[in-house]
């Protein structure tokens, strides 16, 4: 996508797109509300992240082993493992399988490594025709747009843009478009043909399970099973981290996952696919390979950045971010958007212009808290901001303000007068409303919300009152 | 190609056992034994039967009671007026379907019945192999019709796991009909997959059902 090429540009420019800030209002509540009465359905929640998140630690301080476990076993089933260093060793080795197997059409599942190689394109360019087969993967690919959602892409389209694009993509005539279900059936009929005729199938993986061999797949749609099934070769799109040892850790992640990505105590589908067709079986492939890509996920295992790769991809973290809520997830220009992609999309692609996304947050605290196996989110983001500031990758106007407000801090007595006359100043301003709606040089916050009065005392004058009444109670009693 | 290839491997697992440090003879089998313990167990599924009928309810399946096996086929029938071609599961092929033309062609059947491997009371699940069941007959078909047999319903996903053909080269769970919320968050049901998924729950747990293989 060719845009603004900075954060702040692209986010100012969400703020201002009215279609974009009704698909999201939507998307704030649904998300949100789902996974609040799923939770509260489940009284062993805690338990299950903290059961989730030992597995996550477990498998990555073994992963050697379980990779080799896992490679061995697919060979056995008679299926291959692919390695990729790079997203252009994904790309190369994907296209390699489909021209040996004299593939021209491929219907695929969601993978986000998919995106990351950004995989339609290369896929396009060697003569192939992808055919995304998820609702929401094939309504931004007709839109040419990149996904805005891990767990669902096209999050930022409206019914109406949604009914254009499919108008302009099937040729079937006048019809009314206006209700979800006429929109949903329409893909269903246009994707059954191709599932019943593409040449390949490539889907992603939610998890690899070493002891089978196993890919594991999370839908609602059914699409990734009829992706997987149907062609006479399936290819599994992942990274090496998405391994755990077994069956039983692999239901310690399931159990959180879609609890925490749609509110479902489990999706419509979970599959697990190992190697081809085997003799005996009713149907399948013929080949099956599972591409395994590293793109510095390597670097991250050997960091103090790590525990980003206990990651299962479920969203909770971007649609409880009051940041992604109000831009959505094209501000942050890469397939990983919200707080886990402030953190990964620095970490795999280093981009220079990556170094703002790990700023783009209040640290409120909120991804951390329901991320289901318990990254620290902020931590993580402030350590990106440390080696941005250390490396001197910062602006200079911001590290004059810290280094002025260092030396404010740590001096109490200036501290305190300072914030108090501010505290004076702006309740002077404000008292009549409660709020002030501009405020000289910060337009960037008044322009889309009120900055709220202060109360005419700051926290350390209320502090000391407060302290002063309870110790005389103390006295009193 | 081939050399390069597994040099790309062996560099990438260089770089992990460096990062993991991890003995570089220590077994697989050692890996899976160093789970933990299992004392912090979630709490127990006291009832099985009704915490599967509840949860299959909620993800939107239609449940059947069966008083026994010969009924199936009128039993489907009645749930499903107006559905002459059916794809049958072979292990129930034995009943009288002489109501419905059967066909093995997953993609004209509107209708499937299958025979679950196993149920899964703490989702409300019902899981297949495509050791048993075609996977195309679990996911082309507009309506899919289950019969689970109740000795087969398992508590939770681990103990599903130890009592299936894990080993087969797809197992599905299947939670529900086929849905999306992908048009503006709106649940809609029958995406890709089924419309319909109708359960048929056989209490076998006295009187054991054999079917021919």
């Amino acid at each position: 996508m060719s845009g603004p090429q900075t954060f702040i540009a692209r986010a100012g420019a969400a703020l201002d797109d009215p279609q974009l800030q009704s698909a999201l209002a939507r998307a704030r509540s649904g998300f949100v509300d789902k996974r609040a009465s799923a939770i509260a359905a489940e009284p062993d929640f805690d338990l299950m992240r903290d059961q989730a998140r030992e597995v996550r630690q477990r498998s990555l301080s073994n992963l050697a082993a379980c990779l080799e476990e896992f490679e061995q076993q697919v060979t056995a089933a008679g299926g291959q493992v692919h390695w990729a260093e790079s997203t252009e060793d994904l790309r190369r080795i994907v296209i390699d399988i489909c021209l040996r197997a004299g593939a021209q059409t491929v219907t695929k599942g969601k993978s986000m490594v998919g995106e990351e190689a950004a995989l339609n394109q290369a896929l396009e360019q060697a003569g192939l025709t992808p055919w995304e087969t998820d609702l929401g993967e094939y309504i931004i690919q007709l839109a040419h747009e990149p996904p805005s959602h891990i767990v669902a892409p096209a999050l930022h389209k409206t019914r109406s843009q949604i009914a254009d694009l499919f108008r302009n993509a099937h040729a079937l005539g006048e019809r009314d478009l206006g209700e979800v279900s006429a929109l949903v059936d329409e893909a269903r009929a246009v994707i059954r043909e191709r599932f019943l005729s593409a040449d390949v199938g490539i889907t992603g993986a939610n998890l690899l399970i070493a002891e089978t061999g196993t890919a594991a797949l999370v839908t609602n749609e059914g699409n990734g099973d009829l992706t997987a099934r149907l062609p006479r070769t399936h290819i599994v799109t992942t990274s090496f981290d998405r391994v755990v040892p077994g069956w039983e850790d692999a239901s310690k992640i399931l159990r959180v996952l879609s609890r925490s990505a749609t509110g479902q105590p489990i999706t419509a589908y979970t599959s697990f696919f190992s190697g081809p067709r085997a003799q005996g079986e009713q149907d399948g492939p013929e080949n099956f390979h599972v591409v395994l890509l590293d793109n510095h996920r390597t670097d991250l295992l050997a960091s103090e950045f790590r525990e980003m790769l206990h990651c299962i991809r479920c969203g909770a973290c971007m649609n409880h971010c009051p940041v992604y809520q109000n831009v959505g997830g094209h501000a942050y220009d890469s397939v990983y958007p919200g707080p886990m992609g402030a953190v990964l999309s620095p970490l795999l692609r280093g981009y220079s212009q990556d170094d703002e996304l790990p700023n783009a947050s209040s640290f409120c605290g909120r991804c951390e808290e329901v991320c289901p196996v318990r990254i620290p989110l902020p931590g993580l983001m402030r350590k990106l901001r440390e080696r941005e500031t250390l490396e001197k990758k910062s602006s200079w106007l911001s590290r004059r303000l810290l280094a002025a407000f260092a030396v404010v801090a740590r001096k109490p007595v200036l501290y305190r007068h300072l914030t108090s006359a501010g505290t004076r100043l702006l309740g002077a301003v404000g008292r009549r409303r409660g709020v002030l709606r501009t405020v000289p040089l910060a337009s960037g916050w008044t322009r889309y919300r009120d900055l709220p009065a202060p109360q005419g005392a700051s926290f350390q004058q209320r502090w000391a009152r407060e302290e002063g009444t309870k110790a005389g109670d103390k006295h009193n009693a | 190609m081939p050399d390069n290839l597994s040099s790309t491997r062996d560099r990438i697992m260089a770089r992990i056992r460096a990062a993991t440090a991890e003995a570089p003879n220590r077994e697989f089998a050692a890996v899976l034994a160093s789970r933990p313990p299992a004392e912090n167990l979630l709490a127990p599924v006291d009832d099985p039967v009704n915490e599967f009928l509840k949860r299959a309810r909620s993800n939107g399946c239609e449940l059947i009671d069966l008083p026994d096996l010969p009924e199936l086929p009128v039993s489907v029938a009645s749930r499903l007026p107006g559905i002459e071609t059916l794809a049958a599961d072979e292990r129930l092929g034995y009943l009288d379907w002489s109501a419905f033309r059967l066909t093995d062609n997953t993609s004209e059947a509107a209708t499937g019945l299958v025979l679950a491997d196993a149920g899964i009371a703490e989702t409300g699940t019902l899981v297949f192999t495509n050791r048993t069941v075609a996977s195309s007959l679990l996911f082309l078909v507009d309506h899919l019709a289950v019969l689970l047999l109740l000795s087969r319903l398992q508590r939770r996903q681990e103990d599903t796991c130890r009592a299936i053909d894990r080993d087969a080269s797809a197992v599905h769970l299947v939670s529900g009909p086929s849905r999306t919320a992908d048009v503006e968050q709106t649940i809609q049901i029958g995406a890709h997959g089924p419309r319909r998924l109708l359960v048929f729950v056989l209490d076998d747990r006295a009187s054991p059902v054999s079917f021919v293989q």
